[in-house]
């Protein structure tokens, strides 16, 4: 049965090879044949896999997945461009430049860079990351994962006319055989003008060290040469030069966080300039972090944030390097003694003394051992002490009257205890009882600079201690992420639930967690999200189809609900919540001899797909909670509502900072257009989530790519003696 | 919402940031015996329309039967107080004076900031830079949380508070703090477990500060002879100054007048 099914890979593990063959590619052909060509090797490439996480007994078909060939023209920019002859020409101008004035050329050149740099970090950051590896704040979301440019020939085994190609058309312009419906990347040709992306590419280049492949001999040899003097410049960076290079984009050149990538980042990077900082492990009388706090920040970065860890980049004493530096912007005198002299403080105030250096930590020499009896205990502690902000199941949803800021005014969350992957001091390596001792120094010292206050003065040691290993049995009780790329549907005899709280639905389907990404793609953006993840489990009977959908979400936005309006943000418009289920229509996919899909966001104009949508409703106007079938046929159409909602049932609950949503439809639907969900086939799905408190509505919300669906089959039988692939897909 | 939008004390909402240095605060003072020193006193008042926000309703769902024995729901927090004209809550201090009195000893031995009917008592208060007593005095069950925050920017009007302490406080009793700023003599109160308390501390380096009394007026004594800047900050509507001369045993009068522009 194995040797059957063998065309049917774990998606997942495709996914994790991928950037490894495309490299290899790269290196072989594309080197001698500069385009590379081929979408055999995706195709063929076989998978023995034959189990996915979700505990399959088959994989979900296996995507295209070939280094995608660039077409003969782009049309872009009302122009015809020809692939083969198009140059980069913001490097043609540095080039003829360099033949005359190199002085000159330099200045050019880095004018062209700084200026890509800035598009760049407003533009991609989020995606392909500061260090352009593809690791960025909003990566963890999208599959397959941004590209990686790091990599020795990444780019450099690249025309600039095929990196222009990719930004100006995005994932949308991919051929079939580069699946555009699983990319993320935006068409850039909207939102950027021909010679900003020209800029960027310049910058992409410069900044990972790599030349592009320039056909004439002598132009590539001098591109190589300042390539190679730049790198060399850069290598020996430390301290305050190294900052202005890499930190300075951010955190600003007088390290006040109002760098030019500021405006895109929440959390919004560090203020260093009043001593601040939120992460310490110092004991709590002691307002500055231990120095090896802020080594740790900085070789590690802080993930889900726009911080990466430098560690990657930079030499240990690179990092050590830029500690006094941050120090140094601090105008308040953290880093004095309190005591410190007038003539140590120059006429602006800024201390010119020796530095304070903290290798203070708070002891954890006391742990008591984690036991129910403890766990008990500090339940207790946690409600008198945490609930008020964290709320009672941890999910970081504070009571409504909470309009929390920090020190620079700007609204912050509680932390999602519920979630290890957003809650940072535990989701590190580790012993559990490491973990509990990291929980112990967070909850006692508190985080500087927020509402988080420390409880070494307050609460005693013990009861931090049993509070710890109490908050340690929050971590998973959101379903973790798995990476299984595969919703199974599982059968149930009688009738389906009739609510969000039926025990059923705990009981019997698997807990998928999908990773969400914002719309960065088309449209009003959204990149500032609060919420990450969403749940889902589904249900099916002879008749009808159940998902319940789970969000953790820290608020119940309502436009006209006394603790919606008390709480909402004055500086975002409140809307009301909302979910939706997307899926193809009838042959607006294929599952073989290979897959193609819709495009991810309301599909294409030859591929129109179904949106299933959920609104929680308003209390002012008075509006109940309401469904609606909505057609795509991409976005550059509205949404056609249809008139008929009356088919697609589905109720919602918000409770302790939790949505449940429950969305239900019969398996056939009424309209001929529309899939029919059958056992044993895999049926492409996607989710979407609209906070309405975080100012999202239309265009600006969270969602997932495709997703599959899998009924799973009544009865084992009908799979094992399917007698070929073909029936097992349809 | 709209309320506390225009309101002094929220009007942060923007990512603040302070590029341009203050003057440092840690100027040392001298304490002097002053033998001839002078008088000012005067009153503050409050001309026309009160700014918008100024007396805002916070709604209390923690702990209403210590925090709101009346059972109205809300607390009425008055950033603006005034009566009669009369300008309440409001501090008025010399400016940057180096040598003079000695600061007085604080009532009862400490400095104190008690937490009672979940309101800080007082509302307004000088204190010297350094050991304080903050009080619990609401009985089991009720958990305060203090945090205090230097307002440094205050004059230019772009604050940004830091964090002095931060601390949970589930407990009746006292603890004991080192309240000291760094930069600005500016500080915030605010209760992190009820959103509605609220007090302002001033902690200069010299003792000529006061809080000025119901009816706005203030007075400050044994000043050096010399010429000064005298101040008045109001936590929600800023600082006012004006410059001052004192002649040895003399006094002066300075009246401060206060408006929402």
């Amino acid at each position: 049965m194995f040797s059957r099914l063998s065309k049917f890979g774990s998606l997942r593990l495709m996914n994790r090879t991928r950037t490894q063959r495309l490299y290899l590619l790269r290196e072989s052909t594309l080197s001698r044949f500069a385009w590379g060509v081929t979408a055999l090797v995706g195709l063929s490439l076989v998978c023995m896999e034959s189990t996915t996480a979700a505990g399959l007994t088959i994989g979900p078909p296996s995507e295209p997945d070939a280094q995608p060939a660039p077409p003969a023209h782009l049309d872009v920019y009302s122009q015809r461009f020809d692939m083969d002859e198009l140059e980069n020409p913001l490097r043609r101008q540095v080039l003829e430049q360099l033949k005359e004035d190199e002085e000159q050329a330099m200045t050019l050149y880095s004018t062209v860079v700084q200026a890509g740099r800035d598009t760049y970090y407003a533009e991609c950051v989020h995606c392909h990351g500061d260090h352009l590896d593809g690791l960025g704040m909003f990566a963890v979301g999208i599959d397959p994962a941004p590209t990686n440019f790091r990599p020795p020939g990444a780019l450099s085994q690249l025309r600039e006319s095929y990196v222009f190609w990719r930004i100006a058309t995005g994932g949308a312009g991919l051929p079939k055989q580069s699946a555009p419906w699983e990319s993320t990347m935006p068409d850039y040709e909207e939102i950027l003008t021909e010679e900003q992306i020209w800029q960027v590419i310049t910058f992409m280049y410069d900044r990972v060290g790599q030349v592009p492949i320039i056909r004439d001999q002598e132009a590539a040899r001098a591109m190589s040469e300042l390539r190679d003097e730049r790198q060399a410049q850069r290598a020996s960076l430390e301290g305050m030069e190294l900052y202005q290079f890499y930190c300075a984009l951010c955190h600003g050149a007088e390290g006040a966080g109002d760098g030019v990538a500021a405006r895109y980042l929440y959390p919004a990077p560090r203020d260093f300039t009043i001593g601040i900082f939120k992460y310490k492990t110092s004991p709590a009388e002691r307002e500055q972090p231990a120095d090896e706090d802020l080594f740790n920040t900085i070789k590690g970065g802080l993930p889900r944030t726009g911080m990466p860890p430098w560690g990657v980049l930079l030499t240990d004493d690179q990092i050590r390097s830029i500690i006094p530096v941050v120090k140094g912007f601090d105008f308040v005198g953290t880093w004095a003694p309190l005591d410190a002299p007038d003539e140590h403080f120059d006429d602006d105030g800024y201390y010119t003394g020796e530095l304070l250096s903290v290798v203070e930590r708070l002891s954890s020499k006391n742990q008591i051992p984690f036991t129910a009896a403890s766990v008990a205990k500090g339940r207790i502690g946690f409600e008198v002490n945490c609930t008020p902000c964290h709320g009672d199941d941890g999910r970081g949803n504070p009571l409504p009257e909470k309009k929390l800021r920090d020190d620079w005014g700007a609204r912050v969350w509680p932390r999602d205890l519920t979630k290890p992957w957003t809650w940072r001091v535990t989701n590190v390596e580790g012993s559990p009882e490491q973990t509990i001792r990291n929980i112990f120094t967070r909850l006692s010292v508190g985080i500087l600079g927020t509402p988080m206050p420390e409880h070494e003065s307050g609460v005693s040691e013990e009861d931090r201690w049993h509070i710890a290993n109490y908050e340690y049995t929050l971590r998973n009780t959101t379903p973790i992420v798995s990476g299984s790329r595969v919703i199974e549907a599982v059968p149930v005899a009688g009738a389906l639930p009739s609510s969000v709280n039926d025990p059923m639905w705990t009981e019997a389907p698997p807990a998928t967690t999908l990773m969400m990404l914002p719309n960065v793609s088309k449209g009003t953006r959204l990149i500032k999200p609060l919420n990450d993840s969403m749940t889902v489990r589904a249900l099916f009977n002879g008749a009808e189809l159940a998902f319940l959908l789970e969000m953790d979400d820290r608020t119940m936005s309502m436009p006209g609900d006394p603790d919606a309006e008390t709480m909402q943000d004055p500086d975002l418009t409140l809307h009301s919540d909302a979910f939706a289920i997307q899926y193809p229509k009838k042959g607006a996919f294929t599952t073989e001899p290979t897959v193609e899909k819709p495009l991810f966001r309301h599909g294409d104009a030859e591929h129109p797909a179904t949106i299933w949508y959920w609104n929680a409703g308003s209390v002012e106007p008075s509006v109940p909670q309401y469904t609606r079938i909505l057609d795509g046929a991409g976005v550059e159409h509205k949404l056609l509502a249809r008139d008929d909602n009356s088919e697609l049932k589905a109720s919602g609950e918000w409770v302790n900072g939790r949505w449940r949503v429950m969305i239900t439809r019969s398996r056939n639907g009424s309209n001929p257009d529309d899939v029919a969900f059958e056992e044993s086939r895999f049926v492409p799905v996607s989710f979407a989530n609209w906070d309405g408190s975080n100012g999202e509505v239309g265009s600006r919300h969270m969602l997932t790519s495709w997703y599959w669906l899998f009924l799973k089959p009544t009865s084992p039988a009908s799979v094992a003696d399917t007698g070929s692939q073909d029936e097992v897909m349809k | 919402m709209q309320a506390s939008k225009t309101n002094g004390f929220l009007l942060l909402g923007a990512m603040l940031t302070l590029t341009i240095p203050l003057p440092a605060l840690t100027a040392a003072y001298e304490e002097v015996e002053v033998s001839d020193g002078g008088r000012v006193r005067g009153k503050l008042s409050f001309e026309g329309a009160l700014p918008e926000g100024a007396v805002e309703d916070i709604a209390i769902t923690k702990n209403p039967e210590v925090c709101d024995p009346k059972n109205t729901g809300f607390r009425k927090v008055v950033w603006v107080d005034v009566e009669d004209n009369a300008l309440r809550g409001a501090f008025v201090f010399i400016d940057k004076i180096e040598q003079g009195k000695k600061w007085a000893d604080p009532r009862d031995g400490n400095y104190l900031i008690e937490q009672k009917g979940c309101s800080f008592r007082p509302w307004a208060q000088v204190i010297k830079p350094g050991p304080i007593v903050i009080r619990h005095s609401d009985g089991e069950g009720v958990l305060h949380n203090i945090n205090t925050r230097e307002m440094i920017g205050v004059e230019k009007g772009r604050i940004v508070r830091r964090t002095i302490f931060n601390f949970g406080q589930p407990e009746p009793g006292d603890i004991e703090k080192n309240l000291k700023p760094r930069r600005s003599p500016y500080i915030s109160l605010n209760c992190e477990a009820h959103s509605f308390m609220f007090g302002f501390v001033m902690a200069p380096s010299h003792p000529y500060a006061v809080v000025v009394g119901e009816d706005g007026s203030y007075a400050i004594d044994d000043i050096p002879p010399g010429d000064y800047t005298l101040k008045s900050w109001h936590p929600t509507l800023g600082v006012r100054e004006a410059e001052l001369t004192i002649a040895a045993s003399a006094t002066v009068e300075a009246n401060f007048v206060f408006s929402a522009e």
